[in-house]
């Protein structure tokens, strides 16, 4: 029989030609692989293979009939079964001539290099998902005006293959899921739109060692003040302050550096030093206005101390066992001897709160303050300290009432209008935006039927709009994208303006397109590439881009790896979540940093910046930077820092808790920032373990991988992972720079496939930037496009995008300018 | 309920669960269903990722092997089980199991198809789980038809589920992590106690999902096949929540059951896990117990080094937490380190609390252990090796299952096999389920 593996090849060298826009290096043919298959493969698998009659065949596989095309072919398990052996080097058996490195390369290449291809053609370009989680909170919230964190009781989203969360096709539904919706919903619009009177308002005052004052009611506020003394009153507040250890109970209203730090088994943490009251009948909803007048405090003015106290407020519950605490703010340095008051306002919706039950037990609200200035790892004579003249409460907060979120949805009537019209107006108002486009004539009469059968029900107009209010925000137009309807499954058609609109602003903001959106869409305006460009710079500088920095930047660079690692903490006991928040923060801050102020994406790669706080400049041992915010600072090269390669969100996460992984990095690297990942390893590859495997007794991790590297089965992979991880060594498991500290150097040497040898991370990063810019180029392009469409890109998407490497290139890689040229393509602006 | 139009989505049912599911169960079921007045049978799974410690007799860490060294009746239990030894009548322990379709995977992919048996070889669509075919049917008789629960919560990712539990178009359903909420929706009045306006709030409810199906109808016509698909998410989870509607109607003249709050610890979390874990079986055992519901599934750690449960022997100071997470543990070397085998044995011991609580109950003569089929295990053996699955089946000796043995079943023997036994147990005459070739028949008499 005639080897079919022959036959394809000329179908294959005209599908070559488009590849070479996806990968970086040459395409492999099949021509080249086939007659090495049936030179090798040929006699257990192939058509000649001797059987005596009755004799089984010596394998099932028929390599020689496997179809090689593995987009329309049906083989490409059998393919992976190929691959798998031939990684893992059981194959050719052993008694048989051997492939050469080189061979089995090119055969593994080729078989790697098409299952990307058939999976890159076989991703639907489908346009229906489901709003995120932070989509559908921030949609939310813009829309009803009200700050409630209304994802917190859905369920995560998935991850798509890339790792980013907005794919529609892991974004699932399930009726439980539904359920929640329902009953979002509702809650919501309860809290929008009120009826009855202004409620009871809390109002108290604490000084510390007194008793707790109720606040008379204000002229230019809402609410009579409630007042919890005397019979009949189920409700106590009481204070919960403490200024200094039990021996020495400290100043009144002074309070030392703490930071809220776990006790005892229930893992519930509170400041150890504290000002603040326990509740003991929680506010559930609502805003809370919290008042605090608070000053730095020398006890010798001659001699101060070095360092600001932090102010940080904080609303949790406590039970018996513990308290659970979350600050309302980021710490704010108090850096004036004469008092002052700080407002802040938290919706209470979003803290912990405390179980319901008796008042008399010991489930309570708690509201705190503390000193968040960082507690000095050295025994300091002269610590910063923070007083409290006296704090105050109020819950809820109305600044009117009925409140701003009731009238932006029941507007004044001004017009006089009947109730019916005025209630057509106000549903088709909401609609509009909840939809993100007109809404049609049969739609809306379809909701104007329910509103008539709902008000013909309700107590009230106002019950009677929220019933209907509540389909809107329950209905799949709201709850997924893209809402507008189109004519059919045309492929190419062109969003119109407000789909495009929309696309524009869940791809920037996560939310809704803002009113200026609306009008250009509107005009039909949006749609003009002058318009549309100049509005993507708009809303990059809006502060509302936040949303695409955090979750883009973290999805792509992987960032909740650190949450995920448990670091070793007697290796590494300056580690603690403050710590590794602003490792990722760090990161965060970066990128933004890098899109707001229209930077080279090359600053990926290496930077003379970056965005620290105090906590990460004392990491990173640089000096003068105090408080909790974020700012620039440049780098002196001799901190061994510049680009993401270096930052510690990413090499933190890609440790063991223990060490530096480079294996993981060198993964990290190919796959996020080159766009180049190689594949799985096969099924049952034990981990490479230096203490277990008598083979890697004793050497360092370089030589154990080099070891690992000369066994053919993880070969064809590991030469082409393991050298850019290398360089990484130069990093311990926290990021930390560990050259000079080591007793014995730090083998960071590693000789690429193409024969360039590379020391340490400066060679790495010169390297990636010698040969391996226009992959950062072509990687970023397809992941923000990918990101930008909320789905995995198909063949046609990759090629469009890696066409735009020249523009970009011509507009000196600004990552501004990538985000503008990913909106002004075809794939982002068609269905 | 009349079938809706776009229930034709039995294609894409049909195509998810691969070959072995045909459709006989479905009809089967509906002329058989078990009768509410029935003693009550129950079924509960515990999961756990990441696999076992494996060693050998020659190991200094020999005690820590999973598995019982000998077969049959007289085994020993190893260290790693020992805390099970108080219930060595009520179970059994079963080697060489596994799902035939998962075996050449990453071992971690096994968690999604441990109660599935779907394969995922070419795609990631799974199939029902074991519980949820139950609950289809054991759903109707109480007032939740099954809890899915996990120590994660939600559903995760493809190939790396925090849920065991995925409903008949094979998507995971999304796993309760926060035991309050579990309580309040198994016991806690709805705010408004008043059964008019309970009926009204149904009603109302009920027409609200109407309107929301009929709109997403209209819209589906619109759409392109792919989305069409997306979109048919939509509609069978409305459909779903409207006949959930209608059946909170039925209970509505029902009372709920009174349970005292102070004998459950819901100020628990997983930064303190066994106090986590075990309330969290309390809520099944409670759930059983007032026949809330009659099936559930928890997964205590998920696979892989994902989520906050990976951390659970850390937390714990297992091995000194040198070997980082959960997932770590299991890269460790258990043939000279005790630490992954001394977190099986936590594990096991958190299962013998659930059984000794069940056994502490009692239905008339039975003690609910005796009616409660109780699975516990993993979807991977040592690392990443998706075959001889750990797993223990124990209780329901009054549903005619024979325990105290350990079966080392014949090499690869599917996983399949004994679902289909626990079902026919469970009085689902099927046929086939999962990837079953034959039937376990050496545990029931």
């Amino acid at each position: 029989m005639q080897f079919l593996w022959f036959s394809f090849c000329g179908v294959l060298a005209l599908c070559g030609a488009s590849l070479q826009v996806l990968l970086a290096a040459e395409p492999i043919p099949f021509s080249k692989v086939a007659p090495l298959l049936k030179q090798h493969c040929g006699k257990c698998h192939g058509s000649d293979v001797q059987k005596p009659k009755g004799d089984k065949p010596k394998s099932e596989l028929r390599i020689d009939k496997l179809n090689p095309d593995l987009i329309q072919g049906q083989d490409g398990e059998q393919w992976q079964e190929v691959l798998n052996r031939l990684n893992f080097g059981d194959m050719p058996p052993k008694e048989e001539p051997q492939l050469a490195a080189a061979e089995r390369d090119l055969i593994t290449g080729w078989i790697v290099q098409e299952k990307r291809r058939a999976a890159l053609t076989k991703n639907p370009a489908a346009h229906f998902r489901r709003l995120t989680r932070r989509e559908y909170e921030r949609t939310m919230q813009d829309l009803l005006g009200l700050s409630i964190e209304f994802s917190s009781r859905l369920p995560e989203d998935g991850r798509s293959k890339e790792g980013f969360r907005n794919d529609g096709d892991a974004l699932r539904m399930s009726p439980l899921q539904y359920e929640m919706y329902l009953q979002i919903a509702d809650e919501a619009l309860a809290e929008a739109i009120v009826t009855g009177p202004e409620p009871e308002v809390h109002r108290y005052h604490l000084e510390a060692k007194k008793r707790v004052e109720v606040l008379p009611k204000l002229d230019d506020r809402p609410g009579e003040s409630y007042e919890f003394h005397g019979k009949g009153k189920s409700f106590t507040l009481s204070d919960d302050c403490q200024f200094g250890k039990d021996k020495d109970p400290g100043t009144i209203g002074v309070l030392p550096p703490a930071a809220p730090k776990p006790f005892g088994e229930a893992a519930l943490s509170r400041p150890e030093f504290r000002y603040g009251f326990r509740i003991h009948h929680p506010f559930r909803r609502g805003e809370m206005l919290i008042r605090v007048r608070a000053a730095r405090f020398d006890e010798d003015p001659e001699q101060p101390s070095s360092r600001p106290p932090q102010l940080a407020v904080g609303i949790g519950c406590t039970n018996l066992h513990g308290i659970e605490i979350k600050s309302v703010n980021e710490p704010i340095v108090v850096d004036h001897v004469d008092p002052q008051t700080y407002e802040f306002r938290a919706r209470l919706e979003n803290f912990p709160l405390p179980n319901p039950g008796s008042f008399r037990d010991q489930n309570c609200s708690i509201l705190y303050v503390w000193n968040a200035a960082p507690k000095s790892k050295d025994k300091e004579p002269n610590p910063p300290k923070l007083k409290i003249e006296w704090m105050e409460f109020e819950s809820p907060f109305l600044d009117q009432w009925p409140p701003e979120s009731h009238h932006r949805i029941l507007f004044p009537n001004t017009a006089g209008l009947a109730e019916p019209d005025y209630a057509r107006e106000v549903i088709q108002r909401f609609a509009t935006r909840a939809f993100r486009g007109p809404i049609e004539k049969t739609e809306l009469d379809r909701l104007m039927s329910f509103w008539m059968q709902a008000r013909a029900e309700a107590d009230s107009f106002e019950a009677s709009i929220r019933a209907t209010l509540s389909v809107v925000l329950t209905s799949s137009r709201f709850l997924a994208l893209p809402a507008s309807r189109s004519s059919g499954g045309n492929n190419k058609e062109r969003l119109n303006d407000h789909e495009l609109a929309a696309r524009l602003s869940y791809f920037l903001w996560s939310s809704l397109p803002d009113e200026t959106l609306r009008q250009l869409a509107e005009q039909s305006k949006l749609h003009e590439p002058q318009v549309l460009a100049e509005q993507t710079r708009r809303m990059i500088k809006d502060a509302r881009s936040w949303q695409f920095i955090e979750q883009f930047a973290e999805q792509w660079l992987e960032l909740d790896r650190l949450q995920r690692v448990t670091i070793n903490k007697s290796r590494y006991p300056e580690f603690n979540d403050q710590l590794s928040t602003a490792m990722k923060l760090e990161t965060l801050h970066f990128f933004g940093h890098v899109l707001r102020n229209d930077l080279s994406i090359l600053n990926f790669f290496d930077a003379d910046f970056t965005l620290v706080n105090e906590t990460l400049a004392q990491h990173y041992g640089i000096a003068d930077v105090q408080g909790s915010n974020f700012r620039e600072v440049m780098l002196n090269p001799s901190l061994q820092r510049g680009g993401v390669l270096t930052q510690a969100s990413v090499l933190t996460g890609l440790s063991d808790g223990l060490d530096g992984h480079p294996i993981k990095r060198g993964m990290w690297l190919l796959k996020n920032l080159l766009d180049d990942p190689p594949p799985p390893p096969p099924p049952n590859v034990p981990q490479l373990d230096r203490d277990t495997d008598p083979k890697l007794k004793g050497l360092s991790i370089t030589q154990a991988l080099a070891v690992h590297r000369e066994s053919m089965s993880c070969s064809g992979c590991h030469t082409k992972i393991d050298p850019w991880g290398i360089a990484f060594e130069e990093y311990g498991a926290v990021g930390n720079w560990r050259k000079q500290n080591s007793s014995q150097p730090i083998a960071a040497t590693a000789d690429f496939p193409s024969g360039v040898t590379v020391n340490g991370m400066r060679e790495l990063k010169a390297e990636l930037l010698r040969s391996r810019s226009d992959d950062l180029r072509r990687a970023m392009l397809r992941k923000v496009a990918s990101y930008a469409l909320g789905r995995s890109l198909t063949l046609t998407n990759v090629e469009a995008m890696d066409s735009l490497l020249q523009d970009l290139k011509k507009r000196e890689d600004r990552l501004a300018a990538l985000v503008e040229l990913v909106v002004a393509s075809e794939p982002f602006q068609t269905k | 309920m009349p079938r809706p139009s776009w229930h034709l989505d039995r294609r894409t049912f049909l195509r998810g669960t691969g070959l072995a599911l045909a459709l006989p169960w479905l009809d089967a079921m509906a002329s058989e269903t078990p009768t509410a007045n029935a003693k009550p049978k129950r079924f509960c799974a515990f999961f756990f990722g990441n696999g076992v410690s494996l060693t050998k007799p020659t190991d200094p860490t020999s005690d820590w092997n999973w598995f019982p060294r000998t077969e049959g009746a007289d085994y020993q239990f190893t260290k790693s089980l020992e805390t099970l030894a108080g219930h060595k009548q009520d179970l059994t322990i079963f080697g060489q199991l596994s799902h035939a379709t998962s075996r050449q995977l990453v071992g971690h992919n096994t968690g999604d198809v441990w109660l599935t048996g779907a394969d995922i070889r070419l795609n990631l669509n799974n199939s029902i789980s074991i519980d949820q075919l139950i609950a289809r049917e054991y759903g109707l008789h109480t007032r939740i038809p099954s809890l899915v629960m996990s120590s994660n919560g939600g559903t995760g990712m493809k190939s790396r589920a925090t849920t065991i539990s995925f409903d008949q178009q094979g998507r995971a359903i999304p796993a309760e992590s926060n035991p309050r909420s579990i309580f309040e929706r198994l016991f806690e009045k709805p705010a408004e106690g008043d059964r008019e306006a309970r009926e009204r709030a149904l009603a109302s409810g009920r027409k609200r999902v109407d309107f929301l199906l009929a709109d997403a109808r209209s819209l589906r016509n619109r759409l392109g096949h792919t989305d069409q698909q997306r979109l048919d998410e939509f509609l069978s989870s409305l459909s779903e929540v409207e006949s959930r509607l209608t059946r909170a109607q039925t209970w509505l003249g029902k009372a709920m059951p009174e349970v005292d709050r102070s004998k459950i610890n819901l100020e628990v979390s997983q930064k303190g896990p066994t106090d986590y874990i075990r309330t969290m079986m309390d809520l099944i055992v409670l759930a059983f117990e007032t026949d809330s519901t009659r099936v559930a599934t928890y997964q205590i750690s998920s696979e892989d080094g994902h989520g906050i449960c990976d951390r659970f022997p850390g937390i714990l100071k297992i091995g000194n937490g040198k070997h980082g997470g959960h997932h770590g543990l299991s890269h460790s070397d258990p043939h000279k380190d005790s630490s992954w085998g001394e977190y099986d044995r936590y594990l096991a011991e958190q299962f013998a609390y659930f059984l000794s609580r069940l056994a502490a109950i009692r239905e008339g003569e039975t003690r609910v252990l005796d009616r409660t089929l109780s699975m516990f295990g993993s979807g991977t053996s040592s690392t990443h090796n998706a075959r001889n699955y750990p797993i223990i089946l124990a209780g329901g000796k009054d549903l005619g299952l024979r325990h105290g043995q350990y079966i080392k079943a014949r090499e690869e023997r599917p996983l399949g096999d004994l679902y289909l036994t626990m079902l026919h147990r469970l009085d689902f005459p099927i046929r086939n389920f999962a990837d079953n070739t034959s039937e376990f028949t050496e545990i029931v008499g």
